[in-house]
C-alpha cells in the first residue's frame, strides 16, 4: 500500500497552476461550485480547492435537488447532469413501530421540464458540477485540504493547504467548506461553537433493486421517482426523521437525528436506521434489496441563531458552512447553490470598486437579506428549540395518530359514535387537551 | 472489517495498487491485523461497502487519556460515532480509535465526545473515505 507520502499532482491542475488568483474557493461542493462557475463564467481567474479526489468523493445526502434554484445557477441542467430519477411523488409519513398513516402529493406538472425535483448521488452530481466550472474556465485543484487562511495587514489574503508549497493568494476567499467549519473558526467568523445541539447526524444506506421492482413497489412511471419523509417513533421516539428516495436501480435510505438527543440517550445513529428498516411498511419497499454503501453526515440545524459573520475583510462564507440549512426538511443544496452564486456576483460587483474590504463585502449580507436563503431561515429561526423540546412529536404523537386510525378502521361491534368517544378518551388519557392546545401553538407559532 | 483502496479516479498510485486487484479493489489488512479490535458486526457489514484510501497518519486523536478514563462513564465516543471507530478497551483501560474506517462527518467534534476530548482534523488532502454514490 502506497501511503505516508504527498499524493501527486492532482491530473491537469496543481503542477501549472499560478500562485496568485482573484478568487479561491474552498471546498467543491454545491455552494462552492455554484461560486466558481458563476466567477469562472463571468471571466474572473478563480480556483477551488477540494479536499475529495473528485467534487463529491466526500459528499452524501438524501438526496433531492430542486429545478428552480438548481437552474438559477446551472440553466436546463437536467438536460446533462447525472440524475437519477425526477421526483413525482413525495409523500409524508407517520410511523410508529408496526404501522403508518401515508399523506402523498402526486402532480403531472412534476413528471415534464422544468421538472421539480431530481433524486442525485453527490459522488456523480458533484463532479458534473466541477466539470461545468472547469468548462467555464476555472481551476479545480483536487486532493488538496485547505488547512488556513493567509493573513496579511488582519484581512485574508489566500489559504494554505497540505501541498508543499501550498499556499496560494487572492484577493477574495469564499468559505465553502460544509457543516464542519473548521476554517470558519479559524476566522473568527463562527459564531455558535460546534456542539450537539446544533446539528443533526445523519446516516443513509443505498441499497440495489433492479429498477422494474423500484416502479412496481413505489407505483411509478418509469424512469419517475418517489420521495418519502416519514416521521414518527421510528426514530426511537427522538426528534428526527427518515427518508426513503428511489434513484434508478437503487434506493437511499436514512435517518437524521439531533446529535444532542443521540448522545444523552446513549443511542447509536446506525441502531435507529436498523430498526427503521425492520418497520413492516418499510421493510416491505426494500425487500430483497442488497447494501451498496453505508455513509454518515452532519446537518446544520443551529439556523439563523447560529449563522456565523458571513463575511469579513478578504472573506466571505456560504453554503452549510454558513448554516444555511432550513430546518424543517434540511434541504440545503439549494440554499447553498443560491448562496454560493450570491457570492460570487458580490465579488463581481466589489471588483468594479477595486475594493474587498469588510464595508464593501456587507453586499453579501443585503443580498441575502433580501432573498429567500435568510427568509427562510429567520422564518423557522425557532424550529430546532421546537422540535428539540417536544419529543412527543416524534412519538407519543404519530402513534396516538396511527391508534385513532386503526380503532376508525377497524370494523368490530361498537357503533361508529360510540367509537368516537372511545377515541376520544384514549387520546385525552395520553394527552391532557390543554398541553395539546399549547403544543399545537407553538407548533404554529415556530413551524409556519 | 475490509479496508477497500483504489478507484477509477485514483492517482496513480492507486492506478499500479490496482494492477493485481480483483474487481477494481484490493483489500488492505483490515483494522484488527494492524493491533485495533473488531467492532460488532453491524457497522462492520456496512464499513465493508465503503471505499477508503488509506492514510498511515492518523487524523484522529484523543486529547487526554485520563479524562476518558476517570471521568466519562459512558465512553459516549463509542455509541456517537457512526462508524464506531472508538472502541474503549476495558483491559487496557483506554478508547482505541480505529480511524481507518472514520466516515469524516464531524460528530466527534461537535458534542459526540460531551468532554471535547477529541481532535478531529479531516485526512491529508485524497485519503479517506470516497464514497462512489454519496
Ligand atoms: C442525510 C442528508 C440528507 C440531505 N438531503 C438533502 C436533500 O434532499 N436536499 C437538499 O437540498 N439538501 C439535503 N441535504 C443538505 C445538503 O447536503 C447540504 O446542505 C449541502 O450539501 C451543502 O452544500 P455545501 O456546498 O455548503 O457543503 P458540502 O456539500 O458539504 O461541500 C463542502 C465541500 O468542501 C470540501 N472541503 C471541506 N473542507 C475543506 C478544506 N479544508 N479544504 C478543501 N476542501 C474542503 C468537502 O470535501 C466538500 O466537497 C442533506 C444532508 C444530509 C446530511
Ligand atoms: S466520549 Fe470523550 S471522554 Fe468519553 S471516552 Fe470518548 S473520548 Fe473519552
Ligand atoms: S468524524 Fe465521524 S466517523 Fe470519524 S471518528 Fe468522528 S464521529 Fe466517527
Amino acid at each position: 500500500m502506497n501511503s505516508g507520502k504527498n499524493k501527486p499532482a492532482p491530473a491537469g491542475a496543481a503542477e501549472s497552476a499560478p500562485a496568485r488568483f482573484d478568487v479561491i474557493v474552498v471546498g467543491g461542493g454545491p455552494a462552492g461550485l455554484a461560486a466558481t462557475f458563476t466567477l469562472a463564467r463571468a471571466g474572473v481567474s478563480v480556483a477551488c480547492l477540494e479536499r475529495g479526489s473528485w467534487s463529491g468523493s466526500k459528499n452524501m445526502m438524501g438526496g433531492v435537488i430542486y429545478s428552480h434554484p438548481t437552474s438559477r445557477v446551472f440553466p436546463q441542467f437536467w438536460r446533462e447532469a447525472p440524475l437519477e430519477r425526477h421526483v413525482t411523488r413525495r409523500d409524508m409519513w407517520f410511523a410508529t413501530t408496526d404501522s403508518a398513516i401515508k399523506a402523498s402529493f402526486e402532480s403531472a406538472d412534476f413528471g415534464v421540464e422544468p421538472y421539480n425535483s431530481f433524486t442525485v448521488y453527490r459522488a456523480r452530481f458533484d463532479k458534473w458540477l466541477a466539470a461545468q466550472a472547469t468548462a467555464a474556465g476555472a481551476w479545480m485543484i483536487t486532493e488538496t485540504l485547505v488547512e488556513d487562511l493567509l493573513r496579511e495587514d488582519g484581512r485574508v489574503a489566500g489559504i494554505r493547504s497540505g501541498r508543499p508549497q501550498g499556499d496560494l493568494e487572492a484577493d477574495v476567499v469564499i468559505i465553502a467548506e460544509g457543516v464542519n467549519s473548521f476554517l470558519t473558526e479559524r476566522a473568527g467568523l463562527a459564531s455558535c461553537p460546534p456542539q450537539a445541539a446544533n446539528v443533526a447526524l445523519a446516516v443513509k444506506e443505498v441499497l440495489a433493486l433492479p429498477k422494474e421492482k423500484i416502479e412496481d413497489r413505489f407505483d411509478l412511471e418509469p424512469g419517475a421517482g418517489a420521495a418519502i419523509e416519514i416521521i414518527g417513533e421510528i426514530t426511537g421516539g427522538l426528534p428526527g426523521t427518515g427518508f426513503i428516495y428511489t434513484n434508478r436501480d437503487t434506493i437511499s435510505i436514512g435517518v437524521g437525528v439531533l446529535l444532542n438527543s443521540l448522545v444523552d440517550n446513549v443511542t447509536e445513529a446506525y441502531t435507529i436506521l436498523d430498526k427503521f428498516k425492520q418497520q413492516p411498511q418499510l421493510r416491505r419497499l426494500i425487500q430483497g434489496a442488497s447494501p451498496r454503501e453505508y455513509s454518515a453526515h452532519l446537518i446544520p440545524e443551529g439556523g439563523y441563531r447560529c449563522m456565523p459573520q458571513l463575511y469579513g475583510d478578504g472573506v466571505l462564507v456560504a453554503g452549510d458552512a454558513a448554516g444555511m440549512v432550513n430546518p424543517i426538511n434540511s434541504e440545503g443544496a439549494n440554499l447553498a447553490l443560491l448562496s454560493g452564486q450570491m457570492a460570487a456576483e458580490t465579488v463581481l460587483a466589489c471588483r468594479q470598486q477595486g475594493r474587498f474590504d469588510r464595508a464593501a463585502l456587507a453586499l453579501y449580507q443585503r443580498r441575502l437579506e433580501r432573498s429567500v436563503v435568510i427568509q427562510d431561515l429567520k422564518k423557522y429561526e425557532n424550529a430546532t428549540p421546537f422540535l428539540a423540546s417536544h419529543p412527543q412529536l416524534f412519538g407519543l404523537y404519530p402513534e396516538l395518530m396511527a391508534a385513532l386510525a386503526r380503532e376508525f378502521l377497524t370494523v368490530d361491534n361498537l357503533s361508529k359514535a360510540n367509537k368516537e368517544k372511545l377515541l376520544l378518551k384514549l387520546f385525552r388519557s395520553q394527552v391532557p387537551a390543554r398541553r395539546l392546545l399549547k403544543d399545537l401553538y407553538d407548533a404554529w407559532r415556530s413551524l409556519t | 472489517m475490509s479496508l477497500k483502496y483504489g478507484d477509477e479516479n485514483q492517482g496513480e498510485e492507486a492506478g499500479a495498487e490496482k494492477k493485481d486487484a480483483p474487481a477494481g479493489a484490493r483489500v488492505l489488512p483490515g483494522p484488527e491485523d494492524l493491533g485495533f479490535p473488531q467492532p460488532p458486526p453491524a457497522v462492520a457489514n456496512k464499513l465493508g461497502l465503503v471505499k477508503f484510501n488509506l492514510d498511515r497518519e492518523p487524523h484522529l486523536r484523543i486529547k487526554d487519556a485520563e479524562v476518558c478514563r476517570r471521568r466519562c462513564r459512558q465512553k459516549f465516543c463509542t455509541h456517537s460515532c457512526p462508524a464506531q471507530v472508538y472502541h474503549w478497551e476495558s483491559e487496557g483501560k483506554k478508547i482505541s480509535v480505529a480511524y481507518e474506517g472514520c466516515l469524516e462527518c464531524g460528530t466527534c467534534r461537535s458534542g459526540g465526545c460531551p468532554y471535547d476530548n477529541i481532535e478531529m482534523r479531516y485526512p491529508r488532502g485524497g485519503y479517506g473515505v470516497q464514497y462512489r454514490f454519496g
